[in-house]
């Protein structure tokens, strides 16, 4: 066997950064990302500072100022009950980060708990709880949100609840699949053919791999719960407490009067989800990117 | 040749014998699947508080007539009695009774399936025929202005909910522009459909009817709700073709094929598609699948008749038996279409091995 040619003198050793920093630096410089990252921080500000910033009270309006055209004393509005619509919007900021926030928790919860048992523990169990996977993945999403929230009744918690359900199959797959890739990957072999602890390995090696991809379907995820959330509002499953404005129920409340020259007042929720749902679409995308050292540019 | 290296662009394989084997395990895999699942429908609903009687009879019923009815749907007998005579009867094709119209479940179903497959079909051709040309057109100039300008609009596709962007179509197409209806398939006032009775509006108007007026009156009315379906898909789809097409550009196989002077068109079609068309076919067949699995909101915004609005009404009226079957059935389809893409596999990329 021919000997391996050492190289005459190795090279000084190349200083590395840690993943989280070289991801930061790269999220940094990714402009969509950091738009997203602005109109997040939007949304979480005027949710957190709604009764703040808002110029009137949600709920209480008159039916004589009904209908008003945008102005300066209504920036965007009244609707059909004489309620300041830019206050509602900002109000229901707070309805969508509780639920979209609630759900991913419980979501992220219940399926890294279950990706990684099935993962981990793998034979006839990882079979059958994969078979549970498949069996709520194949089901209508919609469908099975409609009828918890039926069944449970409205609210801003249950219906957290029943987009969680939905979710929970979606992350315990990434888990599992990442834990599986990493289990057998030549830089975990690596890493203990060099000597290096199994805490070592598994928080240094494992972990930060194993979870890139849930941080990203886990920002994604706070877009579709912020869509779905709203079109159980607009299918009128909304909170049925009307001290709570959530934008789908706006967009149904005006529905009807959109022959009616009010069109005005379905505009500008829709405008609202759309920025929030981009929001975290643009950073989930950003941080995909960032994430991955292989789509470095 | 040793295996691995068979290309794509050589001669179609036909399907090797590990392909049967795969597609074997799949169907009978989806034995346990199926099974699992209309147990878990069963249980689930049984769990959730409230039942189909309570919805019928409303709040003030005496608890006499709610013992009466359930009685009669057979609600009051334990469990594994309820699911053991529910799956027998689905073994016969009988997938039950509503609890609110006693229109069985079956009938409801294939009546209503096939507003929904137009549906489905037509947005998924707007979202095919729009999303790969903009995906491939974008990942040819990849970073520049127009390449940009798809990467935002594909974005805001996806961000923008179904419900809103329905109602913006309804509102400038419908009721600013006067262009086109915004609910229901066809003009109730000006035709009717009782001949053929497969609720295939456009194959009835056309080929049944042969009057082009009525297959324009039903293509209007699918232009809207189409294209607000197809929204998310379109985007989805422009998208995977951009990262797809971007990733085989830089090929060697591509260049090569450059470098022997064939023509960029060839180039495109003969090497760039063919083998990008993997993660997109895959992405067509879920999102098919996902659309076949009825677009309530789509549905209920433009009031079009099919298992999205049947469902949604049976969720509303509690009604068990509709929930479940109809769940039962959508979820087949669900399995099935994404087998089908798995299969198709085989065709498109003949490294893969089904193991």
């Amino acid at each position: 066997m021919a000997g391996i040619a050492l190289p005459q003198q190795l090279e000084a050793p190349i200083k590395g950064t840690s993943l989280w920093r070289d991801a930061a630096r790269r999220l940094l410089r990714n402009p969509a990302a950091m738009f997203g990252l602005f109109l997040v921080g939007m949304f979480v500000f005027v949710a957190v500072f709604a009764q703040f910033i808002s110029p009137y009270s949600p709920t209480d309006g008159s039916i004589i100022h009904r209908f008003l055209p945008p102005s300066t004393s209504h920036l965007l509005g009244t609707d059909l009950q004489g309620r300041d619509i830019l206050s509602r919007i900002l109000w229901g900021a707070r309805s969508s980060l509780w639920v979209s926030v609630l759900s991913v928790s419980i979501g992220l919860t219940l399926g890294i708990s279950f990706g990684a048992i099935s993962g981990f523990v793998g034979g006839w169990l990882d079979f059958w709880m994969m078979r549970v996977v498949d069996i709520i993945l194949s089901l209508p999403g919609l469908l099975l949100t409609i009828t918890i929230v039926l069944f449970l009744g409205p609210g801003l918690n249950t219906i957290a609840l029943a987009i969680a359900i939905e979710n929970v199959p979606i992350f315990a797959r990434l888990v599992r699949a990442g834990i599986l890739a990493l289990k057998e990957s030549d830089f975990v072999i690596a890493a203990r053919s060099i000597g290096a602890t199994e805490r070592r390995v598994l928080l240094q090696h494992v972990m930060p791999n194993a979870l890139t991809p849930v941080i990203v379907q886990g920002t994604l995820a706070l877009a579709t719960a912020i869509v779905d959330a709203a079109g159980l509002g607009y299918l009128g499953f909304g909170p049925q407490d009307p001290a709570t404005p959530e934008w789908g129920t706006m967009l149904t409340d005006t529905q009807r009067y959109l022959t009616s020259g009010a069109a005005y007042t379905a505009l500008f929720p829709g405008i609202a989800i759309i920025l929030a749902v981009l929001g975290f679409n643009l950073l989930g995308d950003g941080l995909r990117e960032a994430l991955d050292p292989r789509l470095k540019r | 040749m040793p295996p691995g290296t068979r290309h794509i662009f050589t001669q179609q394989p036909e399907l090797p014998p590990s392909v049967l084997k795969f597609i074997v395990r799949r169907l009978i895999l989806l034995v346990p699947i199926l099974f699992g699942l209309s147990l878990f429908m069963v249980v689930f609903l049984h769990l959730l508080p409230g039942d189909p009687c309570g919805a019928i009879l409303g709040e003030h019923s005496t608890a006499e007539n709610l013992a009466r009815c359930q009685h009669g749907l057979g609600l009051d007998k334990p469990l594994y009695q309820q699911y053991f005579e529910y799956m027998s009867g689905v073994f016969h094709g009988d997938f039950g009774v509503s609890a609110t119209n006693k229109v069985s479940v079956a009938t409801s179903f294939l009546t209503r399936f096939p507003a929904t497959i137009e549906l489905a079909v037509s947005a998924m051709i707007i979202a095919i025929g729009v999303g790969i040309p903009l995906g491939v057109a974008a990942a040819k100039r990849q970073y520049s202005l127009f390449d940009n300008f798809a990467t935002v609009a594909s974005l805001i596709g996806i961000s923008i909910p179904i419900f809103f962007l329905g109602l913006l179509l309804q509102y400038v197409f419908g009721v600013w522009l006067h262009w086109l209806p915004t609910a229901g398939r066809y003009d109730l006032g000006a035709y009717s459909y009782d001949g053929a009775g497969t609720n295939f509006l456009l194959w009835e108007s056309l080929v049944i009817d042969h009057d082009p007026a009525k297959f324009a009156d039903v293509v209007r009315h699918l232009i809207l709700p189409a294209l607000a379906l197809g929204t998310i898909p379109l985007a989805v789809v422009a998208r995977i073709t951009r990262s797809a097409v971007i990733e085989v550009l830089s090929e060697d196989y591509v260049r090569t094929a450059r470098a022997k002077g064939l023509t960029s068109r060839r180039v495109d079609s003969r090497h760039v598609l063919r083998n990008a068309m993997l993660p997109i076919v895959t992405v067509i067949g879920l999102q098919t699948g996902l659309l076949l699995g009825g677009a309530v909101l789509t549905e209920q915004i433009f009031s079009w008749g099919g298992v999205g609005n049947w469902l949604f009404q049976a969720a509303v009226d509690k009604d068990f038996v509709v929930i479940q079957s109809g769940a039962l059935i959508l979820a087949t389809i669900f399995v099935v279409v994404n087998l089908l893409v798995d299969i198709s596999y085989a065709y498109l990329n003949p490294r893969i091995r089904y193991s």
